[in-house]
């Protein structure tokens, strides 16, 4: 059974869903896109894709994938299920929260994500979470923005997140520090728009931690 | 560092109308007679504050961070830069009176007029060239 923190959270982006494809169709993801379809391009054996959202990234996606797309708004995966029925290969969509996955453990080869820790709740418990279901030895590749270490920037999202956290993200987060301290070893940290848009990739243990 | 046509022109046109927004309002927010030292602080959140909105236009069309930072960098620099030409003025004006020696700057940059929207859309220009670099910088750096 949802617990609050959960029905919050998928109210906050069942009311974003409305409206969610108008605000970033044009602008934000055609910017982004080059970036991510080069993410996306390293998809191999099996795949869980975090936070599925309307779809946009979908067409991103490298042909004949077999991919789990899972996201906590139904809302959101209802508008997403138009895309996913376009995509040339094995792509199914889940109702599911990051913090309680239903999958077993070392279930997928890699896990990838769009945009979506600056918005979980609790994010270091999510990337454990995404640990559990990754191999030993499993690929995380996200693309997410963040905090800044820089003035002014830093001071302008730490200004913004109290604003944004009400309609959706949170503009400050230490994604990469996160990452890290949810025992995931990182490999390459990428920037795409000064230190606040970045791709990062990471592995997971060889072996499980105890 | 961002290459395509149709959005360096559209980082230029945010920026460029997000500074002559910030100037013009916080031009007819802050009074002469203010202190230059209380002008310039409150000119900075309120620049800030008008970028908001205003760069939030801007995201739909043309990003969203790439925006939104510019945005809200270019409202600070825009709105301290018209509060203290604001708070500053009444003192050139007094030393022209007594016989001061810059006569015409007072007219040249008060900033509730076109001068002042020039002025901070100049500022725009500015920064968005700064982060331009900053970006070509940071986005060569790997961990």
């Amino acid at each position: 059974m949802a617990n609050s923190a959960q029905q919050a959270t998928r109210q906050k982006w069942d009311n974003a869903a409305k409206n969610f494809d108008l605000i970033s169709q044009l602008g934000p993801e055609r910017r982004w896109a080059p970036f991510k379809r080069e993410l996306f391009s390293a998809m191999q054996g099996k795949v869980l894709f975090l936070a599925v959202g309307t779809g946009l990234d979908i067409r991103s996606f490298p042909p004949g994938q077999d991919i789990t797309g899972i996201d906590i708004s139904p809302k959101m995966l209802e508008k997403a299920a138009a895309r996913a029925a376009t995509y040339p290969g094995d792509l199914r969509l889940q109702e599911m929260d990051v913090h309680e996955m239903s999958f077993e453990a070392g279930s997928f080869d890699q896990v990838y994500t769009s945009c979506t820790f600056c918005s979980v709740p609790d994010p270091v418990h999510g990337l454990e979470e995404l640990r559990r279901v990754l191999k030993p030895g499993g690929k995380l590749r996200m693309f997410e923005h963040t905090g800044s270490r820089y003035y002014p920037f830093r001071l302008m999202l730490d200004l913004m997140t109290p604003l944004s956290r009400k309609a959706g993200p949170e503009m400050n987060r230490d994604t990469v520090s996160n990452v890290a301290r949810a025992g995931f070893q990182i490999r390459e940290v990428r920037n795409i728009f000064l230190d606040v848009v970045k791709t990062i990739t990471a592995e997971a243990p060889a072996k499980p931690a105890l | 560092m961002e290459r395509r046509p149709y959005f360096v022109l559209g980082d230029l046109l945010s920026c460029t109308v997000t500074g002559a927004a910030a100037a013009l309002v916080v031009a007819r927010l802050v009074s002469p007679a203010w202190s230059p030292w209380l002008a310039m602080p409150v000119g900075m959140v309120l620049g800030m504050l008008v970028a908001l909105p205003v760069s939030l236009i801007f995201v739909v069309p043309f990003g969203f961070m790439e925006v939104l930072l510019p945005g809200m960098l270019v409202g600070m620099l825009a709105g301290m830069w018209a509060g203290m030409e604001m708070s500053m003025e009444v003192a050139i004006e007094s030393s022209t009176k007594v016989g001061g020696f810059i006569p015409i700057l007072p007219r040249l940059a008060a900033p509730a007029n076109l001068h002042g929207a020039a002025a901070g859309a100049l500022i725009g220009v500015g920064v968005m060239i700064l982060v331009y670099a900053m970006n070509a910088r940071l986005t060569r750096r790997a961990l």
